[in-house]
């Protein structure tokens, strides 16, 4: 840029002190070379003046005036600009204040997310953490819908221009953080230093951004174009993040490596007298039998209420197996009205004191779908008696999943839901049960007695009107046999009926990949106790 | 020594294998590490860029193993056993570097000298 600059301003200088100049160029530049290049220079710097006019005719029309860079070849008389109507470009405080807010609520919510994320925590540091973190989910959640709204009222159509002062906001957030921090220097950063002093003036008096502050903002951010400043704040956001969570919370120390490795680490002076052996070998054998049994346990208890995405087939399961079992419980709520509600409430009180690693853990898989319903539903179909055994019983906790989450997955059922319950209940009743029965640890676990007991009896009583041949062992098509019987199925219900097997089908493509993510589980877990105890 | 994050980065090291010395029950090394992503690089004595977080040779008990291997004070360990220490945690590098089982580390060290060495000796010849 600045080369092109001095570029134009001396090719300027030569035209406009024109005839002398040309006359001794055109002996100078006798050579052919010389010539093209000449040529190239003075095309490009048309070019450019052009664009220069151009920009300033652009200028002129936002600004009212003229400025003082606009080319004017001798003689030439400047443009008439006329001053674009309704160019208005009063500043918008409100959504800069929501927009500040929103940023900042945006750092807040991943530095919790990252503290959720910290390993060896205790139990109840997790519980906190995890509770903070989804506080300012939630938060998060009011500003970005409270952003949004004040775009739209505000009829922006793309919400760049809003999103480049979120962005700006989140530069300044950074900013300020590297400023808190011990005053490293990111390499990318490209913030003009005015910016953070505003920045921090803003924050520091309580995210409250002063008038001062905010005509330094939006001016800023028009002259940016959108994707520069993406650029730059992605390289800033990346930089940070790897930066800094490893705080710097200790000074450098330097520790001896003559002794063993103990977990509790030494300060800095390395003259440290020794701890006896059997000692330090007791705490680190006990530090290690204990370590993978409590990890066990915190993976039974804290699977649930980590969000379905993060676990890569969960969320497949999720999708999948929360959608037949919505169509599933259904069925159970149009049959058994009076499941107490407050089962699953005393349930939860209750496990945390049977946790088992062994049954535990290989139900966490299966209960990643199950926590991904929405707590009424639970109420409704899946109540897990206390009488039922050890294994079932680690069904658990319906630990409040992420509201958006399970929001979802609500709507997504009422659907289904609605569809599934006006024809023939019984017939379609028919068909998840034999799915149902074909992994008992997955399916009837998940259901109270007296449902699983009508769902036998109705079963018993649909068997013994099918044809000998319906009783095959593929499901689809002994439901597809039964259909043809009755007669009175209409095409609407023959329609959800299909839907209703592919569900099923899909449920028991899951239910047999569960059973074996079961067994290797199994396997894992025999593997390790093997390991602890020998 | 500094580095460009996202960007690899080129030193010029030495290998270095120390065995352990077996001092009762302990494995001894003979020196001292400082430095970790967890720590405060400004108070690094030996860095030249005080940025860098990596895990510097603090001290070396003179006579000990890592004095015979060729372990000088001020050394920045890249790697451990084949381990990268140039990214880790204060008490990771420890543990690295004390594991019970192993009597003997190999160490990838670079200091400024080496980079120095390499250079002169670089320049000493002209390029062909």
């Amino acid at each position: 840029m600045h080369a092109t600059k001095e570029n134009n301003d001396t090719n300027k200088r030569s035209i406009c002190s024109d005839s002398p100049m040309t006359h001794m160029k055109d002996v100078t530049t006798h050579t052919r070379a010389m010539k093209l290049k000449h040529q190239a220079l003075q095309e490009r710097l048309e070019i450019c003046l052009l664009e220069l006019k151009k920009l300033c005719i652009r200028e002129a029309e936002l600004t009212g005036r003229l400025s003082d860079d606009y080319p004017l070849l001798p003689g030439e008389k400047p443009p008439q600009i006329r001053r674009r109507i309704g160019a208005a470009f009063k500043l918008d405080e409100q959504s800069i204040l929501v927009d500040a807010e929103l940023a900042l609520q945006m750092k807040i919510y991943e530095a919790a997310r990252k503290l959720c994320e910290e390993n060896h925590m205790s139990k109840a540091v997790r519980r906190s953490r995890l509770q903070q973190c989804k506080r300012e989910e939630k938060k998060l959640k009011r500003l970005q819908e409270t952003a949004f709204q004040l775009r739209l009222e505000h009829g922006r159509s793309s919400p760049l221009p809003a999103f480049n002062i979120a962005q700006h906001g989140e530069r300044q957030v950074t900013s300020q953080s590297s400023h808190l921090s011990s005053g490293l220097a990111y390499p990318g950063e490209t913030d003009p230093p005015q910016p953070a002093p505003g920045s921090s003036q803003s924050f520091i008096d309580g995210s409250y951004i002063s008038p001062s502050v905010a005509p330094q903002t939006l001016p800023l951010t028009p002259s940016q174009s959108p994707h520069p400043s993406l650029d730059s704040m992605l390289s800033l956001n990346s930089s940070p993040v790897c930066e800094l969570p490893p705080i710097q919370h200790s000074p450098w120390s330097e520790s001896s490596l003559d002794k063993p490795y103990q977990k509790s680490k030494k300060s800095r002076s390395s003259s440290k007298t020794r701890i006896s052996n059997p000692e330090s070998s007791f705490e680190k054998d006990r530090g290690r039998t204990r370590g993978p049994r409590r990890r066990l346990t915190e993976y039974a208890i804290t699977l649930p209420e980590t969000p379905p995405p993060a676990v890569n087939y969960g969320s497949h399961v999720n999708s999948e197996d929360s959608n037949s079992e919505h169509s599933f419980t259904s069925y159970n709520s149009s049959q058994c009205q009076e499941l107490p509600c407050d089962l699953p409430k005393q349930y939860q009180s209750a496990l945390p004191h049977s946790v088992f690693p062994r049954t535990g853990f290989y139900h966490n898989p299966r209960h990643q779908s199950s926590h991904s319903f929405h707590q009424a539903y639970y109420n409704e179909g899946m109540v897990y008696q206390p009488d039922l055994d050890l294994e079932r019983s680690y069904y658990t906790q319906q630990a409040p999943s992420p509201s958006n989450r399970y929001e979802y997955y609500y709507k997504d059922a009422a659907v289904p839901h609605q569809r599934a319950q006006r024809p023939l209940p019984p017939d379609i009743r028919l068909s998840p049960s034999p799915a149902q029965w074909d992994h008992p640890h997955y399916r009837s676990s998940g259901l109270p007695q007296q449902v699983v007991n009508e769902q036998l009896k109705s079963w018993h009583w649909r068997s013994q009107l099918k044809s000998p041949r319906a009783r095959s062992l593929d499901r689809q098509g002994a439901v597809r046999v039964k259909n043809m019987s009755t007669r009175d199925v209409t095409l609407h219900q023959n329609q959800k009926y299909h839907e209703q097997l592919q569900i099923n089908l899909r449920t028991t493509k899951l239910n047999v990949c569960l059973y074996i993510y079961y067994h290797i589980l199994i396997m894992v877990l025999k593997v390790l106790f093997l390991f602890l105890f020998c | 020594m500094s580095f460009v994050p996202g960007q690899p980065l080129t030193a010029v090291v030495q290998r270095i294998q120390i065995q352990k010395l077996r001092q009762g029950e302990n494995l001894i090394l003979g020196f001292s590490i400082g430095g970790g992503i967890d720590q405060d690089p400004g108070q690094n004595p030996f860095s030249d860029d005080k940025t860098d977080k990596g895990i510097y040779v603090t001290r070396i008990t003179p006579g000990g193993p890592a004095d015979a291997a060729g372990l000088r004070m001020g050394d920045k360990l890249m790697q451990v056993n084949g381990w990268d220490m140039t990214m880790v945690t204060h008490d990771q590098a420890r543990k690295r570097l004390t594991k019970k089982n192993e009597d003997v580390v190999r160490l990838l060290v670079t200091r400024k000298s080496l980079e120095e060495a390499v250079k002169q000796s670089m320049g000493s010849f002209p390029r062909q």
